[in-house]
């Protein structure tokens, strides 16, 4: 796999943020990995409940992670459960709870393998 | 420089701060103790303790007498220190409690007896997490430094009042030189009168110029000359003097800036998603040599503000338990606080953002993730502010 390229990752936003040393970024790939899957079990857990302020807070605390490793496709779709949470739109947010847990089990693909 | 007290132990058990002296002094632990609020205060900030031992017999009496404390305190508001609470063991909770929300840095458990050497760790770790052992080397240069600028100071103004005073004194023995040149004038004057009439006035005027011959002014020209001697040698000592402080002055004013640049600035995150404040604490301290602090909720961001006075604040918009506006509140009343720098940190890219920031009383902002170029020249600018706002 190409190390600088993937489409779940933009690479240069990490670079950017904390220099380009391979250990720093493999460091900080690890703390995403650790963190997130409790994130996501946040959203699951506020989804099952119908607790809409509680996926958007949750959806938001995604997105800061997701925004600071350059991960892209999360980031949108956190946005996206965000404004579907105001709405109260349970089968968009179901669908995009999907969309999320597969966009990060491609960014946990890239970041394992970087 | 000897530290004369750097453990501050405020009780009301007047007997048991003498046992408990002997017990806690070490080479690096001088205490001194307090029976009452006034007095712990006027101790406070006549020496500056870095921790602040506090045995009351409930927590909430050690809380409260350490508010009072702060209140009245003129220094503790900007002095880096560390309460530390000594508590009976039905406390605990409550003592733990207190820990958690930064009221005090750590609480220590004096029943069945008083574990001395817990209290002594205690006193180490609080010491240690405000770099006392580190800082206290720094500030015991400052204060070397500080010492020797006065005393090359001192010095010259020594020199300066001693040349003055040599200055003056010349005035006066020329004044006598120039009094006894008119003096004589006048008695070669006088001897030549008396002269021409005893001679029924028929002095020639070659008569007049040979006793003009005799008047000398060589004893006044050698009088003269040993005073310009004088005066150069002493005058060139006070110049040699002078410059060699002057030169001692310009070595400790760059050691004194030195000192400085290497003290590191202390930056405060108040950020409640781990993995980016981590991120940025990590670039602070590698790239900006800054020492950071990260805390995930504004309360904790708060009781750290407080006891430690940090140089510059991260303030993430959104956090948990309050609003960054309600953090700004808070630090804004401290009058100490009321210029530090906050950035603030938001995810939101739009032109609210800024009127957002400036109606919060921030600095600036920074939007997420912002790379660490950015991040770091931000804080730089709001130190230089804050610098140029310290030197007006």
């Amino acid at each position: 796999m190409n190390k600088e390229s993937n489409n779940a990752i933009d690479i240069a936003v990490i670079k950017g943020l904390v220099g380009d040393d391979p250990g720093m970024i493999q460091y900080f790939f690890n703390k995403f990995i650790e963190t997130v899957p409790g994130n996501i079990q946040e959203i699951e857990n506020s989804l099952n409940n119908k607790d809409y302020p509680g996926i958007k807070s949750s959806a938001h605390k995604l997105k800061s992670s997701a925004k600071a490793v350059g991960a892209a496709s999360m980031v949108s779709i956190c946005q996206s459960m965000e404004d579907e949470s105001l709405a109260g739109n349970v089968e968009a947010l179901n669908e995009y709870f999907e969309r999320l847990v597969q966009a990060y089990e491609h960014c946990k693909d890239f970041m394992e393998s970087y | 420089m000897q530290i004369d007290c750097n453990v501050l132990y405020v009780s009301d058990n007047g007997a048991g701060s003498v046992d408990f002296i002997k017990v806690i002094k070490t080479e690096t632990v001088h205490v001194c103790t307090a029976e009452s609020i006034e007095e712990a205060q006027k101790i406070f900030d006549e020496k500056r303790p870095k921790v602040i031992l506090f045995y009351y017999s409930t927590v909430e009496i050690s809380e409260e007498i350490y508010f009072s404390i702060y209140r009245n305190s003129k220094y503790i508001h900007n002095t880096p220190h560390r309460a530390v609470v000594i508590c009976d063991h039905v406390d605990i909770e409550k003592a733990n409690h207190k820990c958690i929300r930064g009221i005090f840095f750590d609480y220590v458990v004096m029943s069945p007896r008083f574990d001395w050497i817990r209290v002594n760790l205690s006193i180490r770790n609080a010491l240690a997490s405000i770099g006392q052992s580190a800082g206290a080397d720094k500030s015991r240069d400052f204060v070397r430094i500080g010492e020797e600028i006065q005393r090359h100071k001192e010095e010259m103004d020594e020199v300066i009042e001693k040349s003055s005073a040599m200055i003056s004194s010349n005035e006066n023995s020329f004044k006598d030189l120039s009094r006894n040149l008119t003096s004589n004038i006048k008695q070669f004057s006088n001897d030549l009168v008396n002269k021409n009439q005893a001679t029924n006035s028929k002095m020639t005027s070659a008569d007049i110029n040979k006793e003009a011959d005799k008047f000398s002014l060589d004893v006044l020209e050698k009088d003269l000359q040993n005073s310009k001697e004088k005066i150069n040698s002493v005058m060139k000592g006070y110049a040699d003097r002078l410059a060699a402080t002057q030169k001692k002055h310009e070595k400790s004013l760059s050691a004194l800036n030195d000192l400085s640049k290497s003290v590191s600035k202390r930056v405060l995150i108040v950020e409640d998603n781990e993995v980016y404040g981590d991120m940025v604490k990590t670039v602070l301290n590698k790239e900006g040599g800054f020492e950071v602090t990260l805390t995930s909720t504004v309360h904790q961001g708060t009781a750290f503000m407080l006891s430690n006075m940090p140089d510059v604040v991260l303030l993430d918009y959104e956090l948990p338990d309050a609003t960054a506006g309600e953090f700004l509140e808070k630090a804004r009343a401290v009058p100490s606080l009321k210029h530090t720098p906050v950035i603030i940190l938001t995810s939101h890219n739009n032109t609210d953002v800024f009127t957002t920031t400036m109606m919060l009383g921030a600095q600036d902002f920074l939007v997420k993730p912002a790379n660490k170029h950015l991040i770091l020249d931000k804080i730089n600018k709001c130190l230089d502010q804050a610098r140029k706002l310290e030197t007006r």
